[in-house]
């Protein structure tokens, strides 16, 4: 550790985990665990911990930039390799990152940087994958639920109910195909065309706004178009459109009732994708959503601080509240003085930052901190 | 539980009980209708269903029969004999309840331990749902109705679940120990290796100047290891097969591995895929079905041999 950056991070971590209180998972012995450093998220793993004594004791004294444990439960968590370890089973994690959202803004700050635009849409994702999906339809309760910000750039959902632990991955992969919308088929919808009698049209039957699951949530959002006359976001044309707005409350009495006629679905296919797309939780590519499905993979420890930003990946209890921006940042106000490289501007706390370019200045701790992490500044020594 | 129900669902914690207390007189008859009820599974995929009017010994016989199966079963020593055998037993009892009471079903349910709740639909958790259902386009969890955690099913769907739950129960109980098991079911297993098919030899597959996309290597792989495919697996691969060059006739004896193998329906489906000219299914589509289990960056299993195919051997100076 022979760089002056890493060195002073990892003191201010470690000043930090030797006053603050670190919750360890559940049946922390079955667990594996990884940390890691200034060049890499995990730079060893296959690790176990008896309990949580000796968790807290590791992180005041290795101070870990990054510490991460299986959403698995394994027989021998440090026995490699991976079956070796024995998988018990696993929690069901969701990793929900901006990152994945591809939101315009991504263009103007990139990967590496986040914005107010892209962590409120990264929340709102995590709020539709929980009260949309996981209460109402998987039937988990709020207490089952754990959540929180990841570090950095989104959100972690844990649900460590006993009842999903032994799901393999074919389930898990299901799970996520369910969130995402994918594979979802018009026909098992509900969605029929039934021939009128004596003559040569046929009606379309659907979805009632009533009705559980995902052919409840189409009815819905149609329903909701139609009242807020924004039928053309799912690819209705503009003519047809203005056809329904004419008779809505006709349609949507209908609807109720499951009869689809008055929605002219000519581009059925754009209807779809855009209708699937816009209920869909977004868990990024199919590389991502491997990812999520992944019985073995680590997961950031929930209260411990990240090594990109030197912010805490905090437990939520009420999200409608939480500004990561604000909440999650631990470290304090006193000045440090820094030459940074580039950085646009970005707030924490209250205040705004930047942007900077070239210049050495004087920073509160946490900004200071959160510069080092990002890589973009350096210690200045006069 | 009367003695009929024990002798639709054999499997059962009663039907058990039942066999260590009661005593079947007729042992020869017995030992006759216990090797035909594996030959028949093994042998045809298929155990004849009861006729209506057995009077209680020869119901008893009956559970009895499967006792002694299992037995049989264990001493052939095969994997493949062993899932056979599951599949039929499990096609019985499907058979049965597909017509059963409502209770009866449930009581079956319930000793598989999937719990049921009948209203208006039979609702299962998400959990015995995605253990249990085929892995089919049909039942992806997606086009299903959830709420509350409870997934909906028609009747026959629920049958469905549980004959997969069946199937799973018996193949995992099997084989059981072979030691100390009376000489006269050792002569009825020899007798019953006599009367059924070999064990299918895996067929060795290989293509020339090219590669199979790591997805289908491992349902090849699946296929000689004798696990039982789920229909979109063999449909995807049978679909590659074709359209990779493969002859109908090449194909059909792929799957001639498979315990649940049954010539004239593959055949009939091999042709069918065939003449229809389907296509191999997309990475994304294969990754949906739950088959793929590489990140190769190709857009169809097609695409990866293709790209192999079209490199030279790579060199090392």
């Amino acid at each position: 550790m022979t760089n002056p950056e890493e060195m002073y991070v990892r003191s201010k971590f470690r000043e930090h985990y030797e006053k603050a209180e670190v919750q360890a998972p559940g049946e922390i012995e079955k667990r594996e665990w990884g940390v890691g450093g200034w060049e890499r998220k995990i730079e060893a793993r296959h690790m176990r911990m008896a309990n949580p004594q000796e968790l807290g004791g590791r992180l005041v004294m290795d101070a870990p930039l990054f510490i991460s444990y299986s959403v698995a439960y394994y027989e021998f968590p440090d026995m490699r390799p991976m079956e070796r370890k024995n998988w018990l089973g696993a929690d069901l994690v969701f990793d929900l990152d901006a990152d994945h959202l591809e939101l315009p803004c991504k263009n103007r700050h990139g990967s590496k940087w986040v914005c107010e635009e892209c962590l409120n849409a990264v929340k709102d994702e995590s709020i539709k994958l929980i009260e949309q999906f996981l209460i109402p339809d998987f039937g988990f309760s709020k207490k089952e639920i754990g959540l929180n910000f990841s570090g950095n750039r989104g959100y972690h959902i844990h649900v460590t109910d006993k009842s999903v632990r032994e799901l393999r991955a074919y389930a898990r992969r299901e799970i996520v195909d369910y969130l995402t919308g994918t594979g979802i088929d018009f026909n098992s919808m509900g969605f029929e065309w039934v021939p009128v009698p004596g003559r040569r049209e046929s009606k379309l039957l659907g979805p009632a706004p009533t009705d559980p699951a995902w052919q409840g949530r189409i009815a819905q959002l149609v329903s909701k178009l139609v009242s807020e006359r924004k039928l053309e976001e799912v690819g209705v044309s503009e003519r047809d459109a203005r056809r329904v707005y004419k008779k809505s409350e006709q349609f949507l009495t209908s609807i109720r009732s499951g009869k689809w006629d008055a929605v002219k679905l000519d581009k059925k296919e754009l209807f779809w994708r855009d209708v699937v797309g816009k209920l869909g939780v977004k868990l990024g590519d199919r590389i991502d959503q491997n990812v999520t499905a992944d019985a073995s993979k680590l997961i950031r420890l929930p209260d411990s601080l990240h090594g990109e930003s030197a912010m805490l990946a905090k437990k939520i209890s009420s999200i409608d509240r939480f500004d990561p921006l604000k909440d999650a940042v631990v470290f304090g106000k006193q000045p440090v003085r820094i030459k940074i490289k580039k950085a646009p501007e970005f707030r924490l706390g209250e205040q705004t930052f930047g942007p900077f370019k070239d210049e050495e200045k004087e920073l509160p701790e946490y900004a200071a901190l959160f510069l080092l992490c990002k890589k973009e500044a350096v210690l200045w020594k006069s | 539980m009367e003695l009929s129900f024990y002798s639709k669902y054999p499997f059962t914690r009663g039907a058990k009980e039942l066999m260590s207390s009661a005593k079947v007189r007729d042992e020869f008859q017995l030992m006759g209708i216990a090797k035909r009820r594996v030959v028949d599974a093994i042998g045809k995929g298929k155990i004849p269903l009861m006729s209506v009017e057995l009077d209680d010994s020869q119901l008893l016989l009956q559970v009895a029969s499967y006792a002694v199966s299992r037995m049989i079963v264990s001493l052939l020593k095969s994997r493949y004999y062993v899932n056979r055998y599951a599949i039929a037993e499990a096609k019985r009892a499907s058979s049965y309840m597909a017509s059963d009471s409502d209770e009866n079903v449930l009581s079956v349910a319930r000793e598989l331990g999937v719990e049921c709740e009948i209203d208006n639909y039979y609702s299962v958790s998400f959990q015995d749902y995605l253990r249990y259902a085929p892995k089919s386009v049909d039942y992806k969890l997606v086009n299903r109705r959830l709420s509350r955690g409870r997934v909906m099913l028609r009747r026959d769907e629920f049958v469905r679940i549980l004959e997969e739950a069946v199937k799973l129960k018996i193949e995992s109980e099997l084989p059981l120990k072979t030691e100390g098991i009376p000489a006269d079911i050792n002569e009825a297993a020899e007798e019953v290796r006599r009367s059924i098919p070999k064990e299918p030899q895996p067929v060795a597959v290989s293509i020339e100047n090219g590669e199979f996309a790591p997805c289908m290597k491992k349902l090849l792989e699946d296929l000689k290891t004798v696990e039982n495919l789920s229909h979109t697996a063999r449909w995807a691969l049978a679909v590659y097969m074709l359209n990779i060059g493969m002859k109908v006739d090449e194909v059909v004896k792929l799957f001639s591995t498979s315990p649940d193998f049954d010539e004239s329906v593959t055949r009939y489906q091999v042709e069918h895929a065939a003449k229809r000219g389907y296509k191999t299914p997309s990475c994304a589509s294969m990754d949906s079905y739950g088959l793929c289990v590489s990140n190769c960056g190709v857009k169809s299993p097609l695409a990866y041999r293709r790209g192999v195919f079209g490199k030279s051997p790579a060199k090392h100076d």
